[in-house]
């Protein structure tokens, strides 16, 4: 997929559990002013029994980053200039399309990152605006910084998350 | 294997090799087998939408002011200061949009909060979060009732979403529908929280408004009930339909077989609001008159009070002072009970005892007509003394006027006839009092309440229930009184809410008078039960009953019997 950093949208992923249905995926697309311009949301992803053995403790990654994350990424209609997450394993999106990912934590995201874990390995470019801590993967970490503090003057920034879970909410009331 | 020789020596034995035979056998391990199982991609499944933003086209009607964030209201809007910053509110669909794709538009809207903090659409003062959930509320609905309290800003959270509605291009034709004496109050509203969107009065001679409503484009207009039914003609035979149509005080059109009702529900419209501060007056039938406009067929006479209660849930958003503002000054309501002065008291009698007799005599003639006529007469008596003009209830007025005047603060009385009025205007010169009642001309109406307001010799407002009880925002008086009782208490409330709204400084002390052993006193117990009503039907309350002045009632005024039987209205049984 490709993209153009002088586009003007937002993109919101989430991937989350829900309890006895698998993964479910929503990506929303804003404006500057924060209205929505384009949604994608999955039908709720079951790992299949080979899948659970085979990929082990790595099975979530593959779900949430791999099926889930990269399918609605293609499915974009317009190129945003930068994508929020809230799941430091959707940060390895950044790999696989040219605007930058940025990881949305309320605290410090090295407080998260796993001892083991090399700090240069996996680990993006850190930024704290209006009292947020984010974590840029990808390679346009000043562009991504000024768009973020830009759009931080119109929403609060995560206030967008809330959005696409009522709406996965909705759509799967819909569907049950 | 070793041979043996037993006849040779030993020691040859020792001496011979040794040879050693070997035998191989061959161990090839086994073939393998190989099982491949492919890891097969979870197919993803998705589901997409697409909406169409328009936030960023660039202003259509010029540009805005700046606003003054944080202002307190001065008393002319329904404003607050911000309570609460972090408050997001967000749009919920209404439940009678059935498509996911439709839904979803409003659950993925950005709370109003940032709607409105946008950089196109500014306002003069930051709202009350309940203001920002009856935007929320009213944006999504194309059948609504916005049924708050008066004094909450009913008019400022309908002005605030029709522009938001405006400027997202989803509204491009808009009627205001209001009593005429509100038609100054909502164009000074409007260009409070809507300076940029044009606004249009449908007014002059019958050329120039059928011209106005066949072609002119302007996204508001405002036309006041009375014009509406004169013009009824064009307006209900227009090419388009409106986009929205609000009646405020939509009390107006309770009666269904009303020609301002018939009228006002044949404009086409793809929207119906309706803003009232009462839907329910005397009986549920006010409720189901209005949902005729609002949505009509919802309700019918079938339905139980529990289905209606069901039904409008999803319609009506009403909310009282209490409920929403927690540091607002108090209203003390005061009844004082005043005995009749000795000329008043022995003219009632006399006045109730021929009227009785009078009414007796009528035997199977008597109607409700006859009945009314005695009440008004004995009610007027206890206001003032139609041979020597005393009145026991005027003599408190001067007395606590006097207060109000030394305290720099200013009054409203109230009374249901000018001839009252006049009266009390005479007695009172010495403060300098104002009129505002049905025989004072529209166009001289504003000017007496910004008179009354910036003059301090002003100290008294004498207004009729009829002209001042709705959309005017008094809330820099502190004291109001009720000269004479109305037969509604909505009515009454609406009155008391003129000066006790959002925005007033203090607490407001609401003066009743009753005439001690009359028939206002009976009227007043009446009255008392028929508030019960209203708060019932729109509360979580158990099933209510009609409580409202019927014609028993109003027979049992003086002890008479009902000729018709007694009347039930279906819905409140």
């Amino acid at each position: 997929m490709t993209s153009h950093i002088s586009a003007s949208e937002f993109g919101y992923l989430i991937v989350s559990e829900i309890n006895g249905l698998g993964f479910c995926g929503g990506l929303l697309l804003v404006t500057s002013a924060g209205r929505p311009i384009e949604f994608h949301c999955t039908a709720p992803v079951i790992a299949n029994r080979a899948q659970q053995i085979l990929y082990g403790a790595t099975l979530k990654e593959f779900l949430v980053c791999d099926q889930i994350g990269v399918s609605l990424l293609e499915k974009l209609k317009q190129p945003p200039n930068v994508v929020l997450v809230q799941d430091r394993q959707l940060g390895k999106l950044a790999s696989t399309v040219d605007f930058p990912v940025v990881l949305v934590d309320q605290q410090r995201p090295e407080v998260h990152r796993p001892e083991s874990q090399d700090p240069c390995e996996d680990s993006g470019h850190l930024l704290e605006i209006a009292n947020q801590q984010f974590e840029v993967f990808g390679n346009q970490a000043d562009q991504a910084e000024q768009i973020l503090r830009s759009f931080a003057e119109t929403l609060p920034i995560s206030e967008p998350f809330e959005r696409i879970r009522e709406a996965i909410n909705e759509a799967h009331s819909e569907a049950a | 294997m070793i041979e043996s020789d037993r006849n040779i020596d030993w020691q040859q034995k020792l001496d011979q090799p040794i040879f050693l035979e070997i035998e191989s056998t061959e161990c090839a391990p086994p073939a393998t087998q190989v099982f491949s199982i492919p890891i097969r991609s979870t197919s993803v499944q998705i589901s997409s939408y697409q909406f169409e933003p328009n936030d960023e086209q660039p202003p259509a009607f010029g540009s805005n002011p700046t606003p003054v964030k944080g202002h307190i209201d001065d008393g002319n809007s329904s404003v607050a200061k911000q309570p609460n910053k972090k408050s997001r509110t967000r749009l919920a669909p209404p439940k009678d949009v059935i498509k996911l794709a439709d839904r979803l538009f409003y659950v993925l809207q950005p709370p109003m909060e940032s709607l409105l903090a946008n950089h196109t659409i500014e306002l003069p003062f930051e709202p009350f979060d309940f203001q920002y959930r009856g935007v929320a509320f009213l944006f999504p609905r194309h059948n609504a009732i916005l049924a708050d309290e008066m004094g909450l800003g009913k008019t400022m959270q309908a002005i605030t979403t029709i522009r938001v509605l405006i400027r997202s291009g989803l509204l491009k034709n808009a009627l205001l529908i209001c009593p005429k004496p509100l038609v100054t109050n909502w164009k000074r509203e409007l260009g409070l929280w809507a300076p940029e969107i044009p606004v249009a009065i449908v007014e002059g001679n019958q050329a120039k408004r059928e011209w106005q409503w066949r072609n002119d484009k302007t996204p508001l207009k405002i036309a006041n009930y009375e014009l509406v039914v004169r013009d009824s003609e064009v307006v209900t035979q227009l090419e388009k339909p409106f986009d929205l149509v609000v009646t405020d005080e939509a009390q107006r059109i309770k009666n269904k077989g009303n020609v301002t009702s018939k009228t006002i529900r044949a404009i086409s419209r793809k929207r119906s609001w309706a803003l009232t501060g009462t839907p329910i007056e005397n009986s549920i039938e006010d409720l189901l008159g209005i949902f005729e406009f609002v949505s009509p067929g919802s309700l019918n006479h079938a339905m139980s009070v529990r289905e209606i209660k069901n039904e409008i849930q999803d319609y009506v958003l009403r909310r009282t002072k209490d409920m929403v503002i927690d540091d607002m000054p108090p209203k003390l309501i005061r009844d004082t009970e005043l005995p009749l002065t000795d000329d008043q008291a022995a003219n009632y009698e006399q006045a109730e005892n021929d009227g009785v007799i009078s009414l007796s005599d009528m035997g199977s003639e008597i109607t409700i007509k006859h009945v009314f006529e005695l009440v008004l007469r004995l009610k007027q008596i206890c206001n003032f003394d139609p041979a020597t003009g005393s009145s026991s209830k005027l003599d408190l007025l001067e007395a606590d006027l006097e207060e109000v005047a030394a305290s720099g603060q200013k009054a409203i009385v109230f009374s249901q006839w000018v001839q009252t009025l006049d009266r009390i205007s005479e007695k009172l010169q010495r403060f300098n009092p104002l009129s505002y009642h049905g025989r004072i001309p529209s166009k001289k109406r504003d000017g007496i309440l910004a008179e009354f307001k910036e003059s301090p010799d002003r100290t008294v407002l004498l207004m009729s229930y009829g002209a001042g009880a709705v959309g005017l925002n008094l809330q820099f008086c502190r004291y109001v009184y009720l000269f004479d009782r109305w037969w509604n208490p909505a009515v009454e409330d609406q009155a008391i809410n003129r000066a006790h709204r959002i925005g007033v400084a203090g607490s407001v002390t609401v003066t009743r008078m009753i005439s001690v052993g009359t028939i206002e006193q009976r009227i007043h117990e009446i009255l008392e039960l028929k508030r019960e009503l209203f708060n019932e039907i729109l509360s979580d309350q158990p099933t209510p009953t009609n409580r409202g002045l019927t014609r028993d009632e109003i027979f049992g005024l003086f002890n008479l019997k009902t000729p018709k039987g007694t009347i039930e209205r279906k819905a409140a049984a």
